[in-house]
């Protein structure tokens, strides 16, 4: 269970502040997937990157025992003088993972990513296709109870995609995903609930076909 | 499935990663990267030392080796420099970073810290090792009173950085201004030039500065043998005072900045 309680953010800017919500408040059941669907700008992202434990609220608190991964695919972590193998070092140095569970981890994205020789050369030197194959491996070495996507859920060829999205479903049958994207075929596919920013307010709709049906109303009483 | 770990085991092992992970982004990933880091402070010394020793004088006010006396003080001083620096930057140049949750913006500083820390005390010892190799005295007479001088040293490279952090987070121009304040800094610390040789209408305003103080404190307790410190107004007092006052402020000044170094700029 995720609780989101009183939950108010804003960003400074010029003429002062911007709030993206405030006073937000609801709870999200364990192991479904979540959408969090809304026009650009209405605060998904930011929403996520809350409940990311990156952006830190002004106020208010996410309430939660549950594991919830970084972004899936973050790719800031990664010095471009290092290795991926010495980038996933770190990432599972911060994790808790030492010695052998590090290497059956390491040796797992190395498998996973697949780029030959390329494992043990700087990542600045990579295309960004090679990039965002280990990234996207470095978050599915890990079991979270949520993982975080922002828009993007794999990219790459088509083969590497199709291995992605397999093995993200597999990863789904014991971990839930919150999912913040435009694409409604995804929220249909993966979500089972889904939160509809909207002017600083959330609606929360267990029904995913509603939620897509009060969005697609907004997007004609606009146009 | 990893188990679930407390706040400070999860921190212990952030800075253990932010650690190793500069020190492999300074070394290039290569042994050779070693010497490199060694080599920029030992330049820096060697050149200080060649203006000091060889081009401007042969005595320097003081009968000790005149490469001892600079050393045992300009190493430590490097080192607050370099904590100062590298800790100022550190928040931003780690900024990636600050996307796993785990990791929070003091860490990257306090990391920086322990590099700095270890890599100028490696120098330093190097240094001493290299001028006892040669004959000259290479332990402190007072070892505890140096290791203390080094502490104020490292405090203040500390409350330096997260000052500075602070207040430049976000203002480039206000970095670049905190820049050129070391450079007085620096020359007017009795580092290159003995205190004793100002006039004392200008020594006056020089105490102010609190590493006047902690550079003769750290020459008192490797010599040990000039206890001029308290006729020239020298003391340990004014700058482990002021410098743990600032430990507070710049404490608190960090806390209330940690959301706002969250944001990139």
């Amino acid at each position: 269970m995720i609780e989101i309680r009183n939950l108010t953010k804003s960003y400074p800017n010029r003429g002062g502040r911007r709030y993206v919500f405030r006073d937000l408040n609801f709870t999200l059941p364990t192991g479904s997937g979540i959408g969090l669907i809304g026009r650009n700008g209405a605060g998904k992202s930011t929403l996520l990157r809350i409940l990311g434990g990156i952006a830190p609220p002004d106020h208010g608190e996410v309430i939660t025992d549950q594991r919830i991964s970084w972004p899936v695919g973050l790719s800031g972590g990664y010095q471009g003088s290092l290795t991926a193998r010495q980038n996933l070092n770190f990432i599972c140095r911060i994790m808790g993972a030492l010695g052998a569970e590090a290497r059956e981890r390491i040796a797992y994205v190395e498998r996973f990513a697949d780029i030959g020789d390329y494992f043990d050369l700087p990542m600045g030197t990579y295309s960004p296709g090679m990039r965002s194959r280990v990234t996207f491996g470095a978050s599915m070495a890990f079991d979270f109870d949520y993982y975080l996507i922002d828009e993007v859920l794999a990219v790459g060829d088509p083969i590497f995609r199709k291995k992605a999205v397999e093995v993200f479903r597999a990863k789904l049958e014991r971990a839930g995903v919150i999912l913040c994207t435009h694409n409604h075929k995804e929220i249909k596919d993966l979500c089972s609930v889904v939160v509809f920013l909207h002017k600083g307010e959330a609606l929360v709709y267990d029904d995913v076909d509603e939620a897509l049906e009060a969005f697609q109303a907004l997007t004609r009483e606009a146009s | 499935m990893l188990s679930k770990r407390s706040p400070l085991e999860i921190q212990r092992s952030v800075l253990a990663a932010l650690v190793l992970r500069e020190l492999k982004t300074r070394f290039g990933g290569r042994f050779i990267g070693l010497l490199w880091v060694l080599f920029e402070p030992m330049a820096h010394i060697a050149i200080m030392l060649l203006i000091r020793v060889v081009l401007r004088d042969r005595y320097v006010g003081v009968a000790i080796a005149p490469e001892l006396w600079l050393s045992v003080a300009i190493i430590p001083f490097l080192m607050t420099r370099s904590m100062w620096f590298q800790g100022m930057a550190a928040v931003e140049s780690n900024g990636g970073l600050l996307g796993y949750r785990q990791v929070k913006p003091i860490d990257t500083l306090l990391a920086r810290m322990i590099v700095e820390l270890v890599l100028y005390l490696v120098v330093l010892v190097l240094f001493l090792s290299f001028f006892g190799w040669l004959g000259d005295q290479w332990w402190p007479n007072r070892p505890l009173e140096y290791a203390g001088a080094i502490a104020l040293f490292g405090l203040w490279g500390f409350v330096l950085a997260m000052g500075s952090t602070v207040l430049a987070h976000g203002r480039p121009r206000v970095r670049m201004f905190i820049g050129m304040t070391s450079t007085p800094l620096y020359l007017l610390s009795g580092v290159l030039i003995p205190i004793h040789t100002f006039p004392p209408a200008i020594r006056e305003y020089l105490l102010y500065n609190p590493f006047v103080h902690i550079v003769e404190l750290s020459r008192w307790a490797f010599f040990g043998s000039n206890n001029h410190m308290l006729l020239l107004g020298l003391t340990v007092e004014y700058p482990l005072f002021w410098g743990l006052v600032m430990l507070a402020l710049t404490s608190m000044a960090f806390w209330q900045y940690r959301i706002r170094l969250l944001t990139r700029v």
